[in-house]
């Protein structure tokens, strides 16, 4: 069966059609958390509450050849509150000194300057660079006109140039 | 333009890659996720169920009810059963007291037409019909997959390749299984014949549907029974609830359903969404009531007109016979309507007492809360009117009671341009009207 098939499926109601569909999406749900929440606990907790929001949901979902990164658009939100909780109300000195996913320069760099962006144009950039979704599915599935969303795109890169340009500045300094 | 950008995020791709992904542990996250999700349905008794569209609740109000208990004795089913060939029919007619009454009277012909393609066999199982309906029963079975098939279209056809009756419900029965531990589905479709159709001679033709493939058939059939005719009695009685008129215009009494035809005063200042519990009642007080598994009524709200479709008892011999009804749910045709703005997300306009609040307004959907009591499963909308007066059809709405009180209620829009606020007609409200109509039949 594919994906798309999958998702009709699963859309309609039918739980195996639901389970594979999560199955066949984990990889990335499990990286996007990742990203997001820096470790594999917190990544796997968010995995089962994203099982949870999505088979309560799934029924509005209107199509089903995105419902794949309607599921990753899902994990987004979820990682986006825990982060939120976790800087209302607490000061989380461990989350500091955790390592994530890599010590690679690129990569801790990348992860700064996304921090910076506003929470759309990070999932912009997640859906883009990171999962490979095209403009074109991206401006589809949220109704939003091609060109905006490229725009949007445009502005989320500027602003993660000046921020690595800043950062080489001061490294200069 | 932005290539050392878009290379450092390519390398920052390649580390969350390079990322081992703890693949049993993950499966076990997505279980338990999907455990959780099941329990909380099932705890809060959760009845959902989903419409592709709305849009056919204005043509026909389908009362999508569960048929949780067996309505029809289990004698009665069971002797039924005991007749050969008719074991895998009586779960199909036991919600409708009617349809088992016309299968009691051998108004049911059995056909048994076969044809078997690529290890899938679809069986036309029998057939019953009148002058305005059929109704024919038939099995899927494969006998060499697990591929579960589905109907996806179902025609029938006159010899010269002419449809002469179009579907109006389908009602799935339950799995049977068969030699070889097959499973065998069944189901029966409710069709109406086009006007004038007189042959007796049909083709049905079948496609089904799996994951992977479609079977086309072609089955032919020969209906020998004689078409009972139908029993029309003018009433023409006008009655009043509450200050609402309602006008009882004619009942057609046919093998396979009753037609209760009805009027309603353009003048009335409630619109009248539904008759909770119209009904036939003989002298001995047995009832025939709306059928519950199928097309309720048709007709449109707004026409002032509709017709609701209740079991048959056209063959029962009855003495005395009234159409008896209490309960109409109903609303002020001045509040009936939800004034919404996508843009600010809110609601302006609401019935007085307030039931709807907002649970979500997103760009492409939005989730509200309806408080309504247990009993009230009715799909509210299907369509908006835009500020410009422009009507776009939701393209799919979902209802699902999360708690005793409250109704959660979802609706998606059209990849559609529209300006705000827009306006959506209600086609019910927890609000009923009340009072006591009895009219003579016979």
């Amino acid at each position: 069966m594919t994906d798309l098939e999958l998702a009709v499926k699963a859309i309609a109601g039918d739980d195996d059609a639901f389970l594979l569909l999560m199955y066949a999406t984990k990889d990335a749900l499990f990286r996007t958390a990742l990203a997001y929440l820096k470790n594999e606990e917190d990544a796997l907790e968010a995995v089962q509450e994203v099982t949870f929001r999505a088979y309560e949901k799934i029924h509005s979902l209107r199509k089903p050849e995105y419902a794949k990164t309607w599921l990753i658009r899902i994990m987004m939100n979820y990682c986006r509150d825990v982060l939120h909780k976790q800087k209302q109300f607490t000061f989380n000195k461990e989350a500091l000194s955790q390592h994530g996913i890599s010590e690679n320069y690129t990569y801790l760099e990348v992860e700064e300057a996304l921090a910076q962006l506003t929470e759309a144009q990070r999932e912009l950039v997640h859906l883009k660079y990171l999962h490979d979704v095209k403009i074109k599915d991206i401006a589809d599935m949220t109704a939003t006109p091609e060109s905006t969303v490229k725009t949007r795109l445009y502005k989320a890169l500027k602003s993660l140039r000046s921020y690595f340009d800043e950062k080489g500045e001061v490294r200069r300094v | 333009m932005f290539r050392d950008e878009e290379e450092k995020l390519e390398k920052w791709k390649d580390e969350i890659e390079k990322k081992e992904v703890p693949d049993i542990r993950l499966e076990q996250a997505i279980k338990d996720g999907f455990g959780r999700a099941k329990n909380v349905q099932s705890k809060n008794k959760r009845r959902y169920y989903k419409r592709s569209v709305w849009s056919v609740v204005v043509a026909a109000i389908l009362l999508l009810t569960f048929v949780t208990s067996i309505r029809v004795s289990p004698a009665f089913a069971s002797m039924i059963a005991s007749l050969p060939g008719m074991e895998k029919i009586v779960d199909l007619i036991q919600d409708d007291k009617g349809i088992s009454s016309v299968v009691a009277n051998e108004y049911y012909q059995e056909l048994n037409n076969s044809s078997e393609i690529d290890g899938v066999t679809f069986t036309l199982l029998g057939a019953i019909a009148d002058e305005q309906e059929m109704t024919i029963f038939y099995s899927i079975a494969n006998t060499e997959g697990e591929e579960r098939f589905r109907l996806a279209s179902l025609d029938v056809l006159d010899g010269e390749g002419n449809r002469v009756a179009r579907d109006t419900s389908t009602i799935p029965g339950s799995d049977f299984t068969s030699k070889g531990n097959n499973i065998e589905q069944t189901a029966r479709t409710n069709l109406k014949f086009e006007k004038g159709v007189t042959v007796n001679e049909f083709v049905l033709k079948v496609t089904l549907q799996a994951d992977k493939r479609s079977i086309d058939y072609e089955i032919p059939f020969t209906l020998a029974k004689e078409k009972m005719p139908t029993i029309r009695y003018p009433i023409n009685e006008t009655v009043s609830i509450e200050g609402q008129n309602i006008t009882i215009k004619q009942i057609e009494i046919s093998p396979i359903k009753v037609n209760v035809h009805i009027g309603l005063d353009p003048a009335n200042t409630k619109k009248i969404f539904r008759f909770e519990d119209l009904r036939l009642v003989d002298d001995k007080g047995e009832t025939w009531a709306i059928i519950t598994n199928g097309i309720a009524s048709s007709g449109s709200l707004d026409d002032d007109e509709v017709i609701y479709h209740l079991e048959s008892n056209y063959f029962e011999q009855v003495d005395g016979l009234s159409l008896v009804f209490n309960k109409l749910m109903a609303l002020d045709k001045v509040e009936a309507h939800l004034l919404i703005d996508t843009d600010k997300r809110v609601i302006l306009e609401q019935p007085a007492d307030q039931r709807y609040s907002v649970l979500q307004m997103k760009k492409g959907y939005f989730e509200f809360l309806l408080k309504a009591e247990k009993g009230y499963h009715t799909g509210p909308f299907n369509s908006f009117i835009d500020a410009e007066g422009k009507e776009i059809n939701f393209t799919s709405g979902g209802f699902s009671r999360s708690e005793d009180e409250t109704v959660e209620i979802t609706a998606s829009f059209p990849y559609e341009s529209f300006v705000n606020p827009i306006k959506l007609p209600l086609y019910g409200y927890p609000q009923w009207i009340e009072g006591d109509v009895k009219i003579k039949i016979k």
